[in-house]
């Protein structure tokens, strides 16, 4: 549905964009994740046709828009501040593009009723963006986003404004919207949660360039470098040496323990080579007593956060964070002397 | 608290004293004034104040403040426009500044900076002769004419059009402009189905002041025009200061309707910046 190759753009001297490629299969949900300046809006922008790329090229349905305006394009986007215009009623705002196209009146008026249920707002269909609340706009612009039926729906940071009751509420309501209209769908977001609940595939950018394309799964468990593992949530690092590579695993020697650990992304490991792990702190298990497989450390400091309690210990020289179900979690005390371990390799993470 | 209230008051105080003393009393004085011929209540003034010549002054004043307000609008909206999409911020806030000053050059010095320039014997009209042979008042110009009044007028005009403007134009917001576009729609579609609408109540109400203001012009009309053109300010003067004939009461009729005609304006102007709040706060007021 939309392929993006070797795209790039310059400002002056800064390179905002570099060599991005990207396939986006039909009725996918596809989001860009990276942090302020990692250049995933400018992508988006270029693909909308609101900036102009400085090389590549982008096939939307295997045509060619790279030079085309936005107005040609046919893609739906629903703007960071949704961007409904003040002097329209909901419903008008939503057949503002149906009016563009020239759609007969009563045509008109079941395509707006009908996305206006879809989204729920009938009941709110005469008032202004001035009378609606946050998440009543934000779903009333994606309405006029999808009403004259785009392939391609470009959604950046659709959430971002909204206090974190009504985002919680928005993400699934934004996720059967598209599973109910199957629009092919590219969002952008610097909220990896967002990112992970949502997509089908994330993409994860930083300073212009992609850093790995993969489900959120994989996004999560196996990283493909430092940076991924550290911005898409909290994550141990842990020194250790291969000891021997399998053609499905490795094994890797961590203060004296050995553990198997799937091969990581993008690299290739040998014996003898120190390599860091990530794991995740859900990934560390934490004993009073000692299993086989397990080392001993020192409970620094405890801290709770509802369901769950962070656990921050001392492994000789390492630092690790675990986080234990905090109705498990009530034998724990500052200053304890317990013994941990990375859970079972194919659910654990790697690098 | 109360002691806050006392001093709030008492601060107050002399400045309702100074309007008390120097507009309501005056403005009592002139509908008293405008009902009396000086022993008997009467509507005679009215009544001369709506025909002959003063009439006639109503038509050439409301005229001339039309067309006046009309290339102040026109003027101040696309140097606004303008404004507010340049990204040369030193530009904008140059600009801005000039507008504030020249919005409040009028008068006296206005008039004779003009006089210094495109009167009879002024520098523009000197080095033009000089460079082309010709005179300015042989071409059909004259500084003491409509045309000539209408040129100084602008240049406050349109300043003032741009300070009052200004805020309008910059809650336009460039993602409706975007979103236009990626709904499919031209930069004709958004200035017709968005700005336009959004901005009316603000051109509407900057027109009505811009008006008000050129009605109200006495000192700058007085000095360029002088008695060549027949405008109710001069009218009035003449009236008061009894430079042509003296009638209090006529000169009180005259000032009264000129109130009516500048309370409207500004009651205009009132209602439209009612009505442009909600598009100023770009539709996101009450969330």
């Amino acid at each position: 549905m939309l392929s993006v190759t070797n795209l790039s753009k310059h400002f002056g001297t800064h390179t905002a964009v570099s060599d991005f490629s990207l396939d986006v299969g039909e009725s996918e949900f596809v989001t860009l994740l990276g942090p302020s300046g990692s250049g995933k809006t400018t992508v988006l922008r270029m693909i909308a046709g609101l900036l102009e790329p400085s090389a590549g090229q982008i096939h939307i349905a295997s045509q060619d828009v790279t030079s085309l305006p936005p107005q040609h394009r046919n893609i739906g986007l629903v703007f960071q501040s949704y961007a409904l215009f003040p002097n329209m009623t909901a419903w008008d705002n939503i057949a503002f593009p149906l009016r563009i196209r020239r759609w007969r009146a009563e045509a008109i008026r079941k395509r707006v009723d009908s996305l206006l249920e879809l989204v729920g707002l009938s009941h709110r269909a005469r008032f202004h963006p001035d009378s609606l609340s946050g998440g009543e706009r934000q779903r009333t612009a994606l309405a006029r986003a999808l009403a004259f039926h785009p392939p391609l729906l470009l959604l950046d940071e659709p959430l971002s404004a909204l206090d974190a009751k009504v985002r919680q509420g928005l993400r699934s309501f934004l996720k059967d919207v598209q599973r109910t209209t199957g629009v092919t769908t590219l969002m952008v977001t610097h909220d990896q949660e967002e990112a992970l609940e949502l997509s089908d595939r994330v993409v994860v950018m930083n300073a212009g360039r992609i850093e790995q394309v993969g489900t959120p799964a994989d996004i999560y468990y196996r990283p493909a470098s430092t940076f991924t593992a550290h911005f898409i949530g909290r994550v141990n690092a842990l020194q250790a040496t291969v000891r021997a590579v399998s053609s499905d695993s490795v094994v890797v020697d961590w203060n004296g323990v050995l553990m198997e650990w799937p091969h990581p992304v993008n690299q290739s490991w040998s014996a003898g080579d120190t390599v860091t792990l990530f794991a995740r702190p859900e990934s560390v298990q934490v004993s009073p007593t000692q299993n086989p497989g397990q080392i001993p450390a020192r409970v620094t400091h405890l801290s709770f956060s509802g369901a769950l309690t962070n656990v921050h210990l001392r492994a000789g020289d390492t630092e690790i964070v675990a986080d234990i179900l905090s109705s498990q979690a009530g034998w724990l005390t500052n200053g304890a002397e317990v013994y941990v371990n990375m859970i079972p390799p194919k659910r654990a993470e790697s690098q | 608290m109360k002691s806050k209230s006392m001093l709030s008051l008492s601060i107050f105080i002399p400045i309702f004293a100074f309007v008390a003393l120097f507009a309501i009393y005056p403005a009592i004085g002139m509908v008293i004034g405008s009902f009396s011929n000086g022993s008997h209540a009467t509507l005679a003034n009215y009544k001369s104040a709506l025909q002959g010549q003063y009439l006639s002054a109503f038509a050439t004043t409301s005229l001339l403040s039309l067309e006046g307000a009309l290339i102040g609008i026109v003027g101040g909206g696309l140097v606004t426009w303008a404004l507010t999409r340049s990204r040369l911020t030193w530009l904008q806030s140059t600009l801005t500044a000039v507008s504030s000053v020249m919005a409040n050059f009028a008068g006296l010095p206005l008039a004779v900076a003009f006089m210094a320039t495109l009167g009879t014997s002024g520098f523009v009209t000197i080095v033009f002769e000089f460079l082309f042979g010709k005179n300015l008042t042989d071409l059909g110009f004259n500084l003491a004419s409509a045309t000539g009044l209408m040129i100084v007028y602008a240049t406050f005009l349109v300043p003032l059009a741009v300070i009052l403007l200004l805020p309008a134009v910059h809650s336009i917001r460039s993602e409706w402009e975007e979103a236009v576009y990626t709904l499919g729609g031209s930069i004709w579609r958004y200035i017709r189905a968005v700005v336009l609408p959004i901005l009316t109540p603000s051109l509407v109400g900057t027109f009505a002041l811009l008006f008000a203001n050129a009605f109200s012009s006495y000192v700058t009309a007085y000095a360029i025009a002088g008695g060549s053109i027949n405008l109710i300010p001069i009218q009035i003067g003449y009236l008061i200061d009894g430079n042509v004939t003296m009638n209090l009461g006529l000169g009180d009729a005259l000032a009264m309707l000129e109130m009516v005609v500048l309370g409207l304006a500004v009651v205009v102007f009132l209602a439209m910046q009612r009505i442009a709040g909600p598009n100023k706060r770009g539709g996101e007021g009450r969330a």
